[in-house]
């Protein structure tokens, strides 16, 4: 499907929007027409392939004395834990309001609606009770690109529960899938979502308690390709 | 250390980032080890400061630490999503501090003649991409090559190409366009050859 404005748009834009220099809304809404869009997608994709590949020619210099050490630390310690857990709180009353909504309407795919807000963690949070929700593991929700785009966590009460929040307008276009990882391997597709669905606050759905220990969640495209990943922790 | 880490020494760039994912002994210091000077060296080229620039690498390993599993092989090299990583995070960092400019010829002669990355596959990636891209990077005229050069490895927009170059926006935006397009051609040729 083409679309001659959308096109144009795109076109005009090409470069930028291969190299990164282009942020949201512009990118989001660039990104929505290129995914529909066979001819553009296609471009976009061989010039990201290029500029991608330039990368490769920069010149090789030795870091500081001490960096290997420096970010070793940083790979190994508390960072890991710690810098999600410093929104705890912020994410277990998103939790504990996606379980009231969730018994309110017996449900799974869940939201809250707030049409002034552009993401659905501020909408969730602003609603939510002050009580804390047993948040089991949590995780950055991060593009193949490395750029964040939300926020999952589990959660056992007030049954076993997967919750997305995202920051980002539109980081996915069309449906997309979750899907859990076992500490063991196992994946477990858990639901499904729109953009259209999460815009309203959030998305959630009710897993099997085994699944509370996963160690990854994985977010697949309608052919199965891998467009996003969180390591829970 | 001497020893521990041969096995993971010889894995290759994609084994080795899998091994990270799953948090194997030593894979991190190898994975450090054998990728920090591109890291570093990207990093340091679009910042033009060593501090930022030892920030955005740490930061881009802790990254690519966390979301190993968000490798897509069919993307790309492990090198170019982890350069791709850095990038990103460098550009982000000088939307907040914006330090001078690298000079477009310096940059140009810190370009790399050969392949030089201590492992094999690495090196040979490497190599590849050198020897494919540099011949094709020459031969573009002067201004489309250092406008290709400042948006890609250097990281700048088009206004800051502009404000580099001394010229209008629409100037700097064609001269990448015209660059790019005829890299593409170029190594499109090649691979149909």
């Amino acid at each position: 499907m083409t679309s001659g404005s959308g096109c144009e748009r795109v076109r005009e834009r090409a470069e930028e929007l291969a190299l990164g220099h282009i942020v949201d809304p512009e990118r989001a809404e660039l990104l929505a027409h290129v995914d529909g869009c066979p001819d553009c997608r296609r471009d976009i994709e061989d010039l990201s392939a290029l500029t991608d590949e330039l990368l490769s020619l920069a010149p090789q210099l030795e870091p500081p004395d001490g960096f290997e050490g420096r970010v070793l630390t940083r790979m190994s310690g508390p960072s890991v834990a710690a810098a999600p857990r410093r929104r705890v709180g912020l994410v277990a009353a998103s939790v504990a309001a996606l379980a009231v909504a969730a018994s309110a309407v017996g449900g799974y795919a869940v939201g809250h609606s707030n049409s002034d807000s552009a993401t659905g963690t501020a909408v969730v949070v602003t609603t939510a009770p002050a009580t804390a929700t047993p948040v089991q593991r949590e995780g950055d929700i991060v593009r193949a690109d490395g750029s964040k785009s939300g926020h999952v966590l589990l959660s056992a009460e007030p049954r076993p529960y997967v919750i997305v929040t995202i920051d980002q307008p539109r980081p996915f276009t069309g449906r997309v899938m979750c899907e859990l990882i076992s500490s063991t391997g196992s994946a477990r597709t858990v639901g499904s979502w729109s953009y259209e669905e999460i815009e309203q606050g959030a998305w959630a759905t009710g897993i099997d308690p085994w699944l509370l220990t996963a160690v990854r969640m994985n977010v697949r495209d309608a052919g199965g390709n891998l467009v996003a990943t969180a390591v829970l922790a | 250390m001497a020893g521990l880490p041969s096995r993971l020494d010889r894995l290759s760039d994609d084994a080795l980032l899998a091994a990270l994912g799953l948090d194997e002994p030593n894979a991190a210091a190898v994975f450090v080890r054998r990728f920090q000077r591109r890291v570093y060296g990207l990093a340091y080229v679009i910042t033009s400061d060593r501090a930022l620039a030892e920030d955005v690498a740490q930061r881009a390993f802790e990254r690519a630490w966390r979301h190993a599993g968000a490798y897509d092989p069919r993307r790309g090299s492990v090198a170019t999503w982890l350069l791709v990583i850095t990038r990103n995070l460098a550009i982000d960092a000088l939307r907040v501090r914006r330090p001078d400019p690298m000079d477009p010829a310096d940059l140009y002669a810190l370009l790399p003649a050969t392949g030089s990355a201590h492992d094999p596959e690495s090196a040979a990636i490497r190599h590849d991409s050198i020897t494919r891209l540099r011949p094709a990077l020459d031969a573009l005229p002067a201004e489309q090559r250092r406008a290709v050069l400042l948006a890609t490895i250097g990281g700048r927009t088009m206004s800051e190409i502009g404000e580099i170059e001394g010229i209008p926006v629409p100037t700097a935006k064609t001269r990448l366009r015209a660059g790019l397009a005829k890299l593409r051609a170029t190594m499109g040729k090649e691979v149909a050859e």
